[in-house]
């Protein structure tokens, strides 16, 4: 049990010891050349994040979907006048306008 | 080199003071930075932000301190914003592992090895980085300044802004407390 207990305590010596001839660590080689290009992707900022065909690409995307929008607006319009034509068109040939069907017989 | 030459020129912007700041104090900051966060990817990553912050901040700085001691000072406070960054992800995933049981205080033994410790202790060393990890911050702060950057206990008052007996009394707690968590380690182990 004592022998256990020394034996602990040697571990926690050597442990508390192993920093005792530390070296100080060194960066990789290149570290300043490293730090410049963070420093200059950083100064960009938000925009640096996209190159220039990358915004043409969104810009023209986006417009293209806007001309796609418009064309269905008003697309769906014209639809709609042309069923209502054909509608009441249907309606008149075949009498079925009529309030009361007793009014046919008048 | 006379550190003071360096802050006018830096304080106006000079590339070349820039560089020679850099050259001066990138093993300090990133061997400080290792210290704390035990991975020498983010180490390389946080010691980037360190002269970041010092390059934007060098116009703000009044000379009230050393250059040193400020630059120290910046490199704790970015590793230990980084730290707490990582507990708090830490502290969602539990949410995530909610039936999950885990001791927080038991070591957690990663396979960092600091570049700097002989190759016959670096075992020890290891265990001894994850009692370091569980320290409380101000204990961890004096601990790794002074055992792994080397800084006398003087340079570590001026960087923590405490007095001598503080950072003496942090310094026989912080042993104390490895100590004890050493020996659960050892006895569970």
């Amino acid at each position: 049990m004592k022998s256990n207990q020394e034996d602990i305590d040697k571990k926690i010596e050597r442990t508390l010891s192993s920093f005792d001839h530390i070296e100080r660590a060194s960066v990789n080689p290149f570290f300043y050349t490293r730090l410049k290009a963070k420093m200059e992707t950083e100064k960009r900022g938000f925009w640096s994040l996209f190159t220039i065909p990358q915004f043409s690409m969104a810009v023209a995307s986006v417009f293209l979907l806007l001309c796609l929008n418009f064309y269905v607006v008003i697309n769906y319009e014209y639809n709609a006048n042309s069923q209502a034509d054909e509608v009441s068109t249907f309606i008149s040939d075949y009498q079925i306008n009529v309030g009361d069907i007793y009014e046919l017989n008048e | 080199m006379d550190e003071t030459v360096l802050i006018k020129p830096l304080q106006e912007g000079d590339d070349e003071a820039f560089k020679q700041l850099v050259d001066l104090y990138q093993d300090k900051v990133y061997n400080t930075v290792l210290g704390f966060l035990h991975s020498r990817e983010d180490a390389e990553d946080i010691a980037q932000e360190v002269f970041i912050e010092v390059f934007n901040a060098i116009r703000k700085f009044r000379g009230e301190a050393k250059l040193s001691t400020w630059i120290y000072r910046i490199a704790v406070n970015k590793s230990l914003e980084y730290i707490r960054k990582k507990n708090r992800q830490k502290r969602f995933a539990f949410f995530a592992n909610l039936f999950e049981v885990s001791d927080s205080n038991k070591l957690q033994i990663t396979d960092f090895e600091h570049p700097g410790i002989q190759l016959e202790h670096k075992e020890n060393a290891r265990v001894l980085f994850a009692a370091i990890a569980k320290l409380p911050e101000n204990q961890k702060i004096a601990f790794t300044l002074h055992k792994v950057e080397g800084l006398s206990y003087q340079e570590v008052c001026e960087v923590m802004k405490l007095s001598l007996s503080s950072v003496e009394s942090l310094m026989f707690r912080a042993k104390k407390n490895l100590q004890k968590k050493l020996f659960d380690f050892y006895k569970s182990g």
